[in-house]
């Protein structure tokens, strides 16, 4: 029968570990990782405000201010596209309040909290944008039918329901991992 | 202190440490404990001003530590990588062929221990003591004594027979 003093000689002989970058290496990557946070930060607002532009730009140059299923398709599309957005901005936000320095109980309770909260943005948040992106694509076609050729409106419809599909799936299994991760967590406890 | 060598000094005392603790939790597999142990080191690069001394600086990166391995399932689809391709070694002095084998049965063994136990056992053979370990997983000295009882008699049963 081993002993435990035994298996932590064992541990100890093992090989020396050598470092493979240098303490500088690891700074500048740290650094390289800050930029990037900051970056992603800009990009979510510019994204934001390019889709807000791109709507205010629509009306005015289409002068398009009666309700027609192309206003209503474009600007629903639009808006859920922002909302989108604007989720994800929130979740990396939370996520990264998430501070790698708690005790492991305190980590994994934060963690939990943040995937339930990813969870309620999977399966009540995002299938209403995605309905409503549905609705709002759905709306546009009979303008796009009347100033479309057949084969390009066919195009259109083909694709853009393929995407609307295959967006479906993946979001499902995003869904599926977060789920699995979260019952890990709940696990540790 | 300048921030670049204190950090340059903690990286050289602890890394090896660290590497051996995230080379433990993923089962012996080398790539996963470099990237996990340099993720360590960037994330301590990036929280080093935020340390106020409210604990010792091991007890700190140990927390990072504990908690970066956890979030690696995080990029990882599936929940554990358990697939690896070699174990590591016993050193070459220690000629005894049977020791490969007792190292090779040992992370096994570890493997099979629950998330949190196979934490707190991995931090105990890399020297850390208790009233450290109970701040870095979050409970008290006293519940951790009986899970670090309980632990080396599943492991060194696990070792000795093959089962926990």
């Amino acid at each position: 029968m081993e002993t435990f003093d035994a298996l932590q000689t064992l541990w100890n002989k093992q090989l020396a570990v050598s470092h493979p970058a240098s303490a500088a290496d690891l700074m500048k990557k740290g650094e390289a990782h800050l930029q990037k946070i900051r970056a992603g930060h800009r990009g979510t607002i510019a994204i934001i405000s390019a889709l807000i532009i791109v709507l205010i730009g629509y009306f005015v140059a289409m002068k398009a201010y009666q309700m027609n299923g192309l206003t209503i398709g474009l600007t629903l599309m639009i808006s859920v596209m922002i909302a989108r957005v604007w989720l994800e901005g929130i979740s990396a936000t939370r996520f990264r309040r998430i501070r790698p320095d708690l005790t492991l109980a305190e980590f994994s309770a934060q963690m939990q909290a943040y995937y339930t909260w990813r969870k309620r943005v999977h399966t009540v948040f995002i299938p209403t944008i995605y309905v409503l992106y549905v609705l709002g694509f759905t709306g546009l076609l009979p303008t796009l039918k009347a100033n479309l050729s057949p084969g390009m409106y066919l195009y259109c419809v083909i694709s853009g329901y393929s995407f609307l599909l295959l967006f479906a799936i993946f979001l499902v299994r995003i869904l599926r991992n977060e789920r699995k991760l979260l019952e890990f967590l709940k696990g540790l406890n | 202190m300048d921030k670049k060598i204190r950090f340059t000094e903690l990286y050289n005392t602890h890394y090896a440490s660290l590497f051996k603790l995230c080379r433990g939790y993923f089962n012996g597999n080398e790539a996963l404990a470099s990237d996990s142990a340099q993720e360590v080191f960037i994330k301590v690069w990036e929280s080093l001003d935020t340390f106020r001394g409210e604990s010792s600086i091991r007890t700190w990166i140990y927390r990072i530590a504990v908690n970066t391995c956890l979030l690696h399932l995080r990029k990882q689809s599936t929940k554990k990588e358990k697939i690896t391709t070699s174990l590591p070694h016993v050193a070459a002095e220690a000629e005894d062929t049977g020791e490969e084998e007792r190292l090779q049965r040992m992370y096994a063994c570890i493997q099979k221990l629950p998330e949190k136990d196979r934490l707190i056992t991995l931090m105990m053979l890399e020297g850390i003591s208790y009233p450290e370990i109970s701040d870095v997983v979050g409970m008290t000295e006293e519940t951790l004594r009986v899970r670090i009882h309980r632990i080396k008699k599943n492991l060194t049963q696990c070792v000795s027979h093959g089962n926990i």
